[in-house]
């Protein structure tokens, strides 16, 4: 499924039309975004947690230069499902 | 920081930011939160929500586990589980924010001191090196003008302006000699190579002599054409490789040396020519005398190779006359039990087969036919015809019934590991369900494929390596013995 046909299914489902859905989808990421930033984790009923993860410094080995680099630290976001979601995907 | 951020608190921001109330807002994220967990409910594989990520559903395979409390197995089932994994710019965006946080005051000092010097110094600083640049080019351009513009004039003249520095003139000296190195070896190697000629042609001479008398003349002017020749071939050697390379490299000065060493040289093949009109019959006779040689050494060859081809023919025979003996053979299982019933026959058949054969020639041709149609043998047994024949050959038809006997005896041997393979087989498949203690790797096979073998799941496969410690369960090498849990 894209982001369009999310987008679609969102409009009808919510009577906005399909720019206002648009607007706030990307409101809605912001706000994710902005909280996980801050060091914030976001967790939402049912769906699941977001959460700010840090990934280490790490060595990696090029074969073809046959040189060691060392791979900066990073952030990125952790996904963690919910319950709720575990039960609705794996009951049928 | 480090807080926990509630829907409400998401539904609030969004609030803030649309424009609208905080009961659209909830509805919205609601909404948007339940078409994603409904399409991926559907079955839908993914969603991609943009300026987000990527949701997936990623099936996790049963596994096995131990109860910690009584030890015993049991099955951890398979269940399916979102991912997520965020899109670059997420990453980018959060990387780049906080890298902002922690290395803004680095950033900041660099640019403080860029911007200091820049105020003060800049035009002072500035101005100053471009000037300096600008005469220094100037001067360069002067400087190198008289060079840079006299050597393209002329290769000659670039040649002069090196050698006129003491430094070149070394170089150029260095050349030369190693020119002259080369044209030495040149020298030598056609020196060599005349010397070969010589012999080759002094040979020539010795069988002219046997077989043609007249050609009793021709040595003494051959010889002399090979002189003439000698000269001719080093200088045409000697005049490119040396002229070359010291018209490239060397001075004038060094060159006429070098065109006189030359020429030194070259001043034999003016006589030479006079010689050389003469030495042409000689040479015709020469090569027709070569090619007569060869026709006769090339006849005396072929009829060795006849001598060796009629050997050859000669021994076939008797290989095609013991070849049809074995070639009716049964796929009667052929096992290990029959080669170590006849050892001391198959040993004795590397020294006595030779004889055999001989033997079997004369008079195994009427023995055969008898014993083919009868007893029809393995492969294996072979070996012990060529004995038996042999003692057929000592005491022929009364011992012929007994070998007979004896192959027949051999047969019934070689039924019976037949039947004991079958046995083991059928042992074999006996254990599977028993579940042998160890497992043996087999090409192509892996953990996976050894769990369901033996267990009926590929969920014993974490127990497995547990029970053998495995390192890497990816990759067991191959005939590695796994204990079975």
């Amino acid at each position: 499924m894209t982001n369009k046909d999310l987008l679609e299914k969102l409009s009808r489902k919510t009577n906005f039309g399909m720019d206002e859905v648009k607007k706030l989808s990307s409101s809605l990421i912001d706000a994710v975004l902005e909280g996980i930033s801050d060091g914030n984790s976001v967790s939402i009923q049912g769906f699941g947690s977001f959460e700010p993860r840090e990934k280490a410094s790490r060595k990696i080995y090029n074969p073809t230069t046959k040189t060691y680099m060392v791979v900066a630290p990073k952030k990125t976001v952790g996904y963690k499902m919910s319950a709720i979601l575990k039960d609705r995907l794996n009951t049928k | 920081m480090n807080e926990k951020l509630s829907f409400q608190n998401i539904v609030d921001l969004i609030a803030l930011k649309a424009d609208i109330s905080k009961k659209a807002a909830d509805a919205f994220a609601k909404a948007f939160f339940d078409t994603i967990t409904e399409t991926l409910d559907a079955g839908d594989e993914s969603v991609k929500v943009k300026g987000l990520g990527t949701f997936k559903l990623v099936a996790v395979g049963s596994r096995e586990s131990v109860n910690v409390s009584n030890g015993e197995r049991f099955v951890i089932p398979g269940y399916k589980k979102v991912a997520f994994t965020p899109e670059e710019r997420v990453i980018e965006f959060l990387n780049g924010k906080n890298a902002g946080e922690d290395e803004t005051p680095a950033i900041k000092e660099t640019p403080a001191v860029k911007e200091k010097p820049s105020a003060d110094a800049k035009p002072a600083a500035e101005e100053a090196p471009v000037v300096e640049e600008a005469k220094t080019i100037e001067e360069l351009i002067q400087v190198s003008d008289p060079e840079r513009v006299e050597k393209p004039k002329d290769a000659f003249a670039g040649i002069d302006m090196i050698i006129s520095t003491p430094e070149s003139v070394e170089e150029v000296r260095r050349l030369y000699e190693q020119a002259k190195e080369k044209m030495e070896v040149a020298v030598e190697e056609a020196r060599k190579a005349n010397a070969e000629k010589v012999r080759l042609e002094k040979l020539l001479e010795r069988l002219e002599a046997h077989t043609v008398p007249e050609s009793m003349e021709a040595p003494k002017d051959e010889k002399d054409a090979v002189e003439v020749l000698a000269p001719n071939e080093s200088t045409e050697n000697e005049l490119p490789s040396g002229e070359n390379l010291s018209e490239e490299k060397s001075g004038e000065e060094k060159r006429q040396e070098a065109f006189e060493r030359l020429m030194k040289e070259p001043s034999k093949t003016d006589v030479v020519p006079q010689k050389e009109k003469k030495t042409k019959r000689f040479w015709t006779i020469s090569i027709v005398a070569f090619v007569v040689v060869i026709g006769l050494l090339l006849y005396q060859i072929f009829r060795n190779i006849e001598a060796v081809e009629e050997v050859a023919i000669v021994e076939q025979p008797t290989k095609t006359l013991a070849k049809p003996k074995v070639q009716p053979v049964k796929p009667v299982a052929a096992t290990p039990v029959v080669q170590s019933t006849k050892p001391s026959e198959s040993s004795r058949k590397s020294t006595e087969s030779a004889k055999a054969e001989q033997h079997t020639e004369h008079v195994a041709r009427p023995v055969n036919p008898k014993t083919q149609p009868i007893e029809p043998k393995p492969q294996l047994a072979k070996p012990v015809q060529p004995t038996q024949q042999q003692d057929k050959i000592i005491s022929p038809q009364k011992d012929e019934k007994k070998a007979e006997q004896k192959k027949f005896e051999q047969k019934k041997v070689e039924q019976k590991p037949a039947e004991k393979l079958a046995q083991k087989s059928t042992d074999k498949s006996a254990q599977k369900p028993s579940r042998p203690s160890t497992h043996v790797m087999q090409r192509g096979e892996s953990l996976t494929r050894v769990s369901q073998k033996y267990y009926g799941t590929k969920d014993s496969v974490q127990a497995i390596i547990r029970k053998n410690k495995l390192k890497d369960p990816d990759n067991v090498p191959l005939g590695y013995v796994i204990k079975l849990p």
